[in-house]
């Protein structure tokens, strides 16, 4: 998912779930920064390397990929961006351990890490909160992708298309994908960019949809195509209907945060509250459209009659680098910090129990 | 708050907006995918053996006629002549032809659309291969061998094994889109 969805969409399901405009505002920030807070910009306010919740592109480019820069990789990336749905789960076409050990980091919804990473964030503030949003959205965008180099999981070949639904009718069109950055994605020509096919199963390039640009992250897109390890089956994604379950799974989520509902479990979506605007959402979600910040913006301003300023990477920093050692930790940027390790710390956790390596080993946070 | 556990009702409701698609995973179509990705890369495999055939055959010739021209057997010109086409004899024999059915393959394999030119052509290279691995058995018995022939038959067998995987995928790669085409219309195979 994109800004238009982590921040603006984040800021109307925070809103929708009964948070005033001042905390949805650090919500949808926190949600947001998920996507912003690299190891470059921690050095800058000489923040700790290991709440980092995302890589640059500069620094995949450095990324090592031997075990324990793969580990490195794997942490940031199945922790923040690719939650997997089901860490014992077997698969059905018969492989290796190594293999098997992979397929079980594919990401998915409803699982149980993504109850526990809502369950985690009750009562450490809305930059947790926020956190967790972002985590949550991802499972639904990022589905049958990986936070880990994989070719085997990760790559998409030449069947991949998109379903364009016209007048009642179903018409599908094969995407062609261009290496060029330089380029933008184009909806009208169904031309988008991608990563460089490399053979190599660890390559950087392999990792979570990159061999699929930024495609999957567009709300509109619906799609088939035939992943590697699906041996022939096709994988179908509708993303304006799971967008939609994401959007009412926040909300549900949220309301769990605020301590409105005591219990959260998974597969339960509040499509009540957003009843009234479901058309709306539905319309917003269904443009096609590269960035639906505009959209978004103006559907959250109208829910609560505020001013949403554009997202400011910057905005707490000054806060936290003002602030001394011992009060760093009351600061936005310095709750947030907290809450990635923690989330980090658990992923992790649950991923070396399940007898994975893929991740490596961290101390317990949450015991902390 | 009303919560649903199920999402069929809403799912309904995504349908109405005409966003709602299965995944054609029944078995037919998966193994139609699947013998068009074999076919694929079986087409694949033959243009590659053919690039090789043409470099192997082509050392081959250069080596003799380089022998040929130090034993002062043969005039420069002619050696040069002759070099050049045994390339073009190579080429229309090792890639033209293999060509012709790596690109009818892969036609078909994306469009649906029978073909029969490539077939002919992989015919005419499976008899070939046959040839080539009974002549070798024949030399064996009678004659003897040595490792360049082993090596020959380890190359004209592998050529001969991804010969007959593209005819057997193409054919059931017809016999599967007839059966769904069948079904889709339903008409009568």
């Amino acid at each position: 998912m994109q800004m238009d969805f982590h921040y603006y969409a984040t800021y109307a399901a925070a809103y929708l779930a009964g948070y005033s405009h001042e905390e949805s505002m650090v919500i949808c920030y926190s949600a947001q920064f998920v996507d912003e807070c690299s190891k470059t910009f921690l050095k800058s306010i000489k923040g700790p390397l290991s709440a980092a919740t995302t890589q640059l592109q500069e620094e995949m480019a450095d990324a090592r990929t031997d075990l324990l820069g793969l580990q490195d990789i794997t942490r940031i990336w199945a922790s923040f961006h690719f939650l997997p749905r089901d860490l014992h789960r077997n698969p059905k076409v018969r492989c290796s351990r190594a293999y098997r050990r992979k397929y079980r980091l594919i990401c998915g919804p409803n699982g149980e890490l993504a109850a526990e990473t809502v369950r985690l964030a009750r009562g450490k503030g809305l930059e947790a909160a926020g956190l967790a949003m972002h985590v949550i959205a991802d499972t639904w965008a990022h589905q049958y992708f990986a936070g880990t180099p994989s070719i085997v999981i990760n790559n998409v070949n030449e069947y991949f298309y998109e379903i364009i639904c016209r007048d009642g009718m179903k018409e599908e069109y094969k995407i062609r994908f261009n290496h060029n950055p330089a380029t933008a994605d184009d909806p009208e020509k169904m031309e988008y960019t991608n990563t460089i096919f490399q053979s190599s199963e660890n390559s950087v390039m392999n990792l979570g949809h990159g061999r699929a640009g930024h495609f999957p992250d567009y709300s509109y897109a619906r799609y088939r195509y035939m992943p590697a390890w699906a041996d022939y089956n096709e994988v179908v994604k509708d993303n304006p209907a799971d967008y939609l379950r994401a959007f009412t799974q926040m909300i549900y989520a949220l309301k769990y945060l605020r301590g409105d509902i005591e219990e959260f479990d998974t597969e339960k979506y509040d499509m009540d509250t957003i009843a009234p605007y479901r058309d709306e959402i539905l319309g917003i979600l269904c443009k096609r459209q590269v960035d639906a910040c505009a959209d978004w913006k103006a559907f959250a301003e109208k829910l609560s009659g505020c001013t949403i300023g554009d997202f400011d990477i910057n905005k707490y920093k000054d806060e936290y680098m003002a602030a001394d050692k011992d009060s760093r930790n009351k600061t936005v940027i310095g709750r947030f910090i907290l809450a990635a390790m923690s989330q980090k710390s658990m992923v992790t956790n649950r991923i070396y129990k399940s007898g994975n390596r893929a991740a490596g080993y961290s101390i317990d946070i949450g015991e902390k | 708050m009303k919560l649903r556990k199920e999402y069929k009702e809403h799912d309904y409701l995504i349908n109405t907006y005409g966003s709602f698609t299965e995944a054609r995973n029944d078995k037919a179509h998966v193994d139609e995918r699947r013998y068009a990705g074999i076919l694929k890369l079986t087409a694949d495999g033959t243009l590659i053996m053919g690039i090789w055939s043409l470099i192997k055959g082509y050392m081959e010739t250069l080596s003799d006629m380089g022998s040929e021209l130090i034993a002062g057997g043969i005039p420069v010109l002619i050696a040069i002549f002759g070099s050049v086409f045994a390339f073009a004899l190579f080429f229309v024999i090792g890639i033209s032809f293999r060509y012709m059915i790596w690109r009818g393959a892969c036609k078909e394999a994306d469009s649906g659309r029978k073909r029969n030119g490539y077939i002919a052509c992989a015919i005419i290279f499976l008899a070939y291969g046959l040839y080539e691995v009974a002549s070798f058995i024949y030399r064996a018995v009678w004659k003897g061998t040595d490792a360049q022939d082993v090596l020959r038959l380890i190359f004209d067998a592998t050529s001969l094994i991804i010969v007959c995987e593209l005819i057997a995928s193409a054919f059931r790669l017809r016999k599967v889109r007839d059966e769904l085409e069948a079904a889709e219309t339903g008409g009568n195979l």
